[in-house]
């Protein structure tokens, strides 16, 4: 500054304005650094000035070079930049003089220092000037800053850096060893990388009065340390100065005063209180903490809440502590660098708990019966601080139908429409004090019903199928005739009216089911005992079963079971005997209900189901389980002949167009080991037992009837145990083609690909045997079988288990002298959950396979819903078509036939509620029989374009899981057939409707669903002791008349499970529940090569314009004709016909009888032919000649 | 050998000899209807006919057409087509492949006494092999067109001569009621009408004696 003003008095008085302006231009570099407030420092980094060799220096900086070692110039004369600019390795000649170091040309930090040498530059001096405007004066400055080295220096001297002071900028004191930093000689005089290479901390105070407005001039002085030379210097750098001024005034601590809220133990106080800031500094901010542990949950240092000045806390005084006035010592300190600390007293006061009233209280009839009084009192014990005795009580009764605030002790008459539970009233206990004291307390009473009316047995039951007090409760009373199970979850009993409680009217049972449940039997279930017992009586339908079905009337929820004699069990009420009047096979659907819950007997029994059983699946066995099925004696099989919804089961919003099929109420279940004592017995059908005793119950799972029976309830069984066998189908013809339908029942092998039960090698083996055998012996060797439910893939063309069978049956064939089958298989795919698939085996000896295929794999259907459809897969096991070739031996032409293998949707679920279950179920099999109708009537577009209905000999064979008549909620079979059943008579429901249209007669599709003419075996299976078709045979009118024979293959359906037929591998019964349609279809046997027609001239009858002839046939072969032969009539001339003739496919033809055949050369008796010829054609025709069939 | 066979012996040597020329054969067709009754109406009904078109073809003249105690009503006629000739321009020729049966049926106001002609079969279905059967039929039918025997035969033909598969020929008689029929060879001239005056009278002494 002195340096400037000097040159500014040397310039023209006219030119001082300017001079001024660039004196003020200049002003940023050389003003003085203001320090306005004690304590706060003042810091420098220098990564302001950039990275150019000639950086301008901060404000307040100056920096000049000395030739002379250890000297310092002024202030005012030093410069304002740098000269040089260097940092990462430096070179050991690099220019001496003022640096602006960085570790690189471009790093942000930088520092400024210097290179000596020898005499260039020998020493070095930053500058910098503050100014003291706190407003006070200064007593000392905390002094901070880095000494960076940027390059060795082998100067034996040394090099330092020595903090200078001055007040005037020229005359400079040493600030004292504590800022001298010195570097001894180096090795060499070489740079680093990266730099600094060291940087040396240097922080003291420097003691050093300033007043108010003084400058202080510091000088970082750099230079060797001894001697004058500054060759072979060390590079330095200073960086991040601080400079932090003290004031001179003294310093005082910030002091508070606090309160605290007087409270009682366990009651929270309040804090609150004032802080003094302290002086010079003065505070700007605190914490103020407090020693609360004089408390039992009181922290030593317990903080208190700031804002400001003020202060303020709350805290829980514990419940005991003692009641006093205590002197809560805090402390209050500031947040400066070194925090000041005060200390002061908070006084709380603490006062004793004051506890309540309390009081106790009860009921003097407890329970009490609604309708009658009790009292309610209590005991009350007075509060503490202060005591007081003067207490009251009262109740809240509004639940018991009371006052809400009824002053104890009070006799209550509980109202007799009370709920019958246990009630837990709110009482108060209250004492006098200015503001009461109280507490609350409770008195438990439990009410209970009065007892429920009684009502007999049969006014309970009463004469419908439901009962006029579902839902009440009662009381009834009765004899135990049975104990229906002692363990598990439908443990009950049943209970019969002794004969003075009967009444008059048949249709009231007087039998009930006391259902028990979870529960424990009461010990009055004792079969012998006349007990009277309260209960709820319940209509019972499973959630299962459709709105509407008939429910098992039951009583539940029983209680307070009393014992009123003990007649024993030799003195139950007398059997009702169950005879074939009483089985009415066209009675209703609920003739037994009367029955219901009551003493039955029967007498030479029929049994008409087998014993059902569990299946053990991976073992291929089967235990017997307790079901079978009977009728009187005199009472014709049952056979499923009736459409319509079952009569138990049938919804209530069913349309009455909708028929109903009465459930076949002949048939009554047998539940063999349903009471105790009960054992179960393997049964086939057709077996006779003496006698059946037991009570009847309803299972309300199938909605059929049945007798419970116990011990010695089944009388003796003729034959005693399982003799029937399988029945094997007639011998085919050598002019018959064979074709079965087998359900094989879940067959699978002994790998595991998902969902599939597998199976051990010896039950793989025993089933593989038992089909064997089957199909060898039972079902006579059939040219080709639909299988149903054997294992296949997912996917691709491997059928292992298709593979074993055909393996099998060959094999067993070729070793017992049953020729060479030759067995070969047409698998499909499976999107079935359990991978079962349909399939066709076909004996290669007989039979040429033509086609194989397989349709609908990828078909999907919209699920019912209410909102928004989706859609899911429609076959779960898609048709397989397999089409085959085959020809009689000595024929000339052959039979083309093509072969439809189905397995539709189980009937599981079919009428169960909900959109999810029974609408889904119904909609599957209506759309699945949809699309076999066009696939069948060639419909399917692009799927499928032949017409196969009138272009083949078509069969479609399967498990149809549907009856030949309509079962109300599908018409499946008679679908495919070509003749539903009008929509008006199935059951739909919205969400169906919304997602399925009904099926109607497709044009050109009319089937005829195969059976035999024995009526009495119409069946494939048996269902509930019901012998029904579910497995069917369809043919189209032109293999229709190929039809020989149909019968069903006995060997499954009327076999008991058990360990005599399914368990037993060396025989084939029960190798499935399926028995198997089989139809003998004939082959053409045409003769034509090896036989002549002979025709003589033709007459015509003027009268009746017939054409009157006759042929022969002459066997022109070598063998001889069986007969009867048929001469077809093929080619005819238009117009030409033989109206007397029967026709074949449209061509007429004559049957030649031939009782004794026909030997070789030899030739028949003449056959007349009468020709119909309007335009008298010349007569020409094609004759076809068969033996035997055509 | 009774008297009945002797007689039958005897009309099988006067009538069963008809000349047969390779192509061509002749018969002569004599029909006895003395036994109707008075002024029967109806047809005398001709046909040549195959067994379908299998058969040879042929024709079937009709010539020398005399008749005693007849009379006729030529507008009754039933021809079918493909027939040339008629009664009063004999002779009458029906093709056998002009339809699938070939007619000419003359209708008779009253039926007489007899009737006869010579009728000639010639074509390829004489003597040839290799076809079905061809037939000449005659038969005597109602004003309906219905046979009045219609118990013969196929149709209630009396008389036919059948061509067989190997090309020969077979005439063939049905006995009926009120008369009898002659099919053989052509009647010398003239000492030959005696022997087949004297063949049809041991004819019909036969049939009175059987």
């Amino acid at each position: 500054m002195t340096h400037v003003t000097t040159r500014a008095l040397q310039v023209p008085k006219q030119h001082i304005a300017l001079i001024f302006f660039a004196i003020c231009l200049a002003l940023p570099a050389q003003a003085q650094i203001s320090l306005t407030t004690p304590g706060t420092a003042y810091t420098q980094d220098f990564n302001g000035i950039g990275t150019s060799a000639t950086a301008t220096l901060p404000s307040g900086f100056k920096i000049d070079k000395q030739s002379t070692a250890r000297t310092s110039g002024t202030y005012s004369a030093a410069g304002t930049a740098t000269t040089l600019a260097a940092g990462a390795s430096m070179s050991s000649s690099s220019s001496n003089g003022m640096y602006n170091f960085g570790d690189s040309a471009t790093s942000s930090d930088r520092a400024l220092g210097f290179v000596a040498s020898s005499n260039g530059t020998v020493s070095g001096n930053l500058y910098a000037a503050f100014t003291n405007n706190t407003g006070g004066s200064l007593s000392s400055f905390d002094i901070a800053y880095k000494v960076e080295k940027y390059r060795n220096g082998s100067s034996t001297a040394g090099f330092r850096y020595q903090l200078f002071y001055s007040t005037d900028g020229s005359t400079w004191t040493t600030a004292g060893s504590s800022f001298l930093t010195s570097f001894s000689a180096d090795a060499n005089n070489n740079g680093f990388t990266p730099a600094p290479a060291s940087s040396t901390a240097v922080s003291a105070t420097l003691n050093l009065s300033v007043a108010n407005g003084s400058t202080i001039y510091l000088d970082w002085q750099y230079s060797v340390g001894t001697g004058s030379s500054g060759a072979n210097a060390v590079a330095l750098g200073i960086d991040d100065i601080s400079v932090t001024p003290k004031s001179s005034a003294s310093s005082t601590a910030p002091t508070a005063t606090g309160a605290a809220t007087s409270v009682t133990a366990d009651s929270a106080t309040t804090f609150s209180g004032t802080i003094t800031p302290g002086a010079n500094p003065t505070s700007s901010g605190y914490n103020v903490t407090c020693n609360l542990s004089s408390f039992s949950s009181g922290s030593s240092t317990f903080a208190l809440t700031v804002s400001g000045t003020t202060i303020s806390g709350t805290y829980t005084v514990p419940s005991n502590t003692t009641a006093s006035t205590y002197s809560i010592p805090c402390s209050v300190a500031d947040t400066e660098s070194t925090p000041r600390t005060s200390n002061f007293n908070i006084s709380l006061v603490v006062s004793s708990v004051s506890t309540p009233p309390t009081a106790t209280g009860s009921a003097s009839v407890n329970p009490v019966t609604s309708g009658n009084a009790t009292t309610l009192s209590a005991t009350a014990t007075s509060g503490t601080n202060p005591t007081n005795n003067n207490l009251s009580e009262t109740c809240n009764l509004t639940p018991i139908g009371g006052g809400s605030a009824v002053s104890l002790p009070v006799s209550y008459t509980v109202p007799s429409n009370t709920t019958a539970t246990t009630y837990s009233i709110s009482c108060t206990v209250r004492d006098t004090e200015s503001t009461p004291r109280t507490s609350t307390f409770t008195i438990s009473l439990t009410v209970n019903a009065p007892p429920p009316t009684t009502r007999l047995i049969s006014e309970i039951n009463g004469s419908g199928t439901t009962s006029p007090y579902a839902g009440s409760s009662v009381t009834t009373r009765g004899v135990v005739t049975g104990v229906r199970a002692t363990t598990g979850s439908t443990k009950g009993f049943f209970i019969e009216s002794v004969s003075a409680d009967r009444d008059s009217d048949s249709n009231t049972s007087e039998g009930l089911l006391v259902f028990i449940g979870n529960a424990s039997l009461p010990s009055c279930a004792t079969v012998g005992n006349y007990i009277s017992i309260q209960g709820t009586v319940q209509d019972f339908v499973p959630s299962t079963a459709p709105t509407g079905s008939v429910p098992l009337t039951e009583l539940s929820s029983t209680s307070n079971c009393s014992v009123l004699g003990t007649p024993g069990v030799s003195s139950l009420p007398s059997a009702v005997t169950i005879t074939s009047s009483t089985l009415d096979p066209s009675g209703s659907a609920t003739q037994a209900h009367k029955y219901q819950g009551m003493r039955v007997a029967m007498s030479n029994v029929v049994v008409v189901g087998p014993s059902t059983g569990t299946v053990d699946e991976v073992n291929a066995t089967s235990t017997v389980s307790y079901n079978f099925y009977v009728t009187a004696s005199g009472v014709s099989r049952p056979f499923h002949t009736q459409a319509g919804i079952q009569g138990t089961r049938r919804p209530s919003d069913a349309a009455s167009t909708v028929p109903t099929w009465n459930g076949n109420p002949e048939v009554l279940q047998i539940d063999a080991s349903a009471l105790t004592g009960g054992t179960n017995v393997a049964v086939a059908t057709g077996t006779t037992i003496s006698s059946i005793s037991g009570i009847m119950d309803y299972d309300t799972g199938g909605g059929q009837y049945q007798i419970a029976c116990g011990s010695g309830g089944i009388g003796t069984i003729s034959p005693s145990s399982p003799t029937l066998s399988a029945t094997a189908n007639p011998a085919p013809l050598s002019t018959d083609l064979l074709v079965v339908d087998a359900n094989i029942e879940r067959f699978y092998n002994t790998v595991s690909n998902g969902g599939d039960v597998v199976l051990t090698s010896t039950a793989y083996q025993g089933r593989l045997s038992k089909l064997s055998l089957a199909v060898r012996n039972v079902m006579r060797m059939p040219d080709i079988i639909a299988l149903e439910e054997v294992e296949g893939p997912t996917s691709g063309t491997s059928f292992p288990v298709l593979a074993d069978i055909v393996a099998k049956i060959n094999s067993d064939a070729s070793a017992n002298s049953q020729g060479s089958p030759n067995y070969g298989y047409c698998g499909g795919v499976t999107n079935d959950p359990g991978l079962i698939a349909p399939a066709v085996i076909y004996r290669q000896d007989r039979v040429t396979q033509l086609e194989c295929s397989q349709y609908g794999i990828t078909t999907t259907y919209t699920l019912p819903y209410t909102t928004t459809p989706t859609t899911n897969t429609l076959n779960d096991r898609p048709p397989v078509v397999f089409r085959g070739r085959a020809k009689a031996s000595g024929s000339d032409s052959s039979l083309d036939v093509r072969i439809v293998v189905n397995h539709l949707r189980s009937l599981n679920g079919i009428d169960q509620p909900g959109t999810a279950n029974g609408d889904r179920v119904r909609t599957k099999r209506n759309e699945q029989a949809k699309y076999l109708g066009k696939l069948l009537s060639g419909n399917l577009g692009s799927e499928q374009s032949t017409n196969w209905t009138s272009t083949d000999n078509l069969l479609v064979a399967g498990d149809m899981n549907a009856f030949d008549i309509n079962d109300g909620y599908s018409d499946s079979v008679n679908c495919i057939a070509g003749s539903p059943a009008p929509a008006s008579q199935i059951y739909t429901t919205q969400a169906q409707q919304n997602a399925s249209s009904p099926c109607t007669a497709i044009s050109g599709l009319s089937l005829t669903n195969l059976t035999t003419t024995d009526t009495a075996q119409r069946y494939s299976y048996s269902f509930s002791g019901i012998a029904q078709r579910i497995d069917h045979v369809l043919v189209n009118s032109i293999l229709n008349s190929r039809v020989r024979q149909v019968t069903y293959t006995r060997v499954n359906a009327d076999f008991p499970e058990g360990p005599t037929y399914r368990n037993d591998f060396t025989r084939p019964e029960r190798y499935s529940d399926h028995d198997a349609p089989a139809v003998y279809i004939k082959l053409p046997v045409e003769v034509t090569s090896r036989s002549r027609v002979n025709a003589t001239a033709l007459a015509l009858n003027r009268a009746t314009g017939r054409q009157i002839g006759t042929i022969t046939v002459t066997n022109t072969g070598t063998s001889a004709l069986t007969g009867p032969v048929y001469v077809f009539f093929t080619n005819l001339p238009a117009g030409v016909t033989l109206p007397d003739l029967p026709q074949s496919n449209g061509i007429p033809y004559a049957t030649i009888t031939l009782p004794s055949g026909l030997a070789p050369g030899a030739t028949s008796a003449p056959a007349t032919i009468s020709f119909a010829n309007p335009t008298n054609a010349r007569v020409a025709y094609t004759p076809k000649i068969y033996d035997v069939n055509f | 050998m009774n008297r009945s066979t002797l007689l039958s012996l005897l009309g099988s040597l006067i009538i069963g000899a008809a000349a047969l020329q390779a192509g061509t054969v002749t018969y002569q067709v004599t029909v006895d209807t003395s036994g109707f009754a008075a002024n029967t109406p109806g047809f005398i009904d001709f046909q040549f006919n195959q067994a379908s078109t299998n058969s040879l073809t042929g024709l079937a003249s009709i010539d020398s057409f005399t008749s005693t105690g007849y009379t006729f009503n030529d507008s009754l006629n039933y021809v079918t087509s493909g027939i040339t000739g008629s009664f009063s321009s004999l002779p009458v020729v029906i093709p056998n492949d002009a339809g699938a049966t070939n007619v000419f049926a003359r209708g008779v106001t009253s039926f007489g006494s007899i009737f006869t002609a010579i009728v000639t079969l010639s074509g390829n279905v004489v003597g040839g092999t290799a076809g079905d059967p061809s037939q000449f039929l005659v038969i005597l039918e109602d004003t309906n067109g219905a046979s009045l025997f219609p118990t013969l035969g196929l149709v209630g033909e009396i008389a036919t001569v059948t061509v067989n598969t190997d090309g020969s020929t077979t005439p063939s008689v049905n006995s009926f009621a009120g008369g009898s029929a002659y099919v053989g060879a052509p009647t010398p001239e003239p000492s030959t009408i005696l022997l087949g005056v004297a063949g049809l009278a041991a004819l019909a002494a036969r049939r009175r004696r059987a």
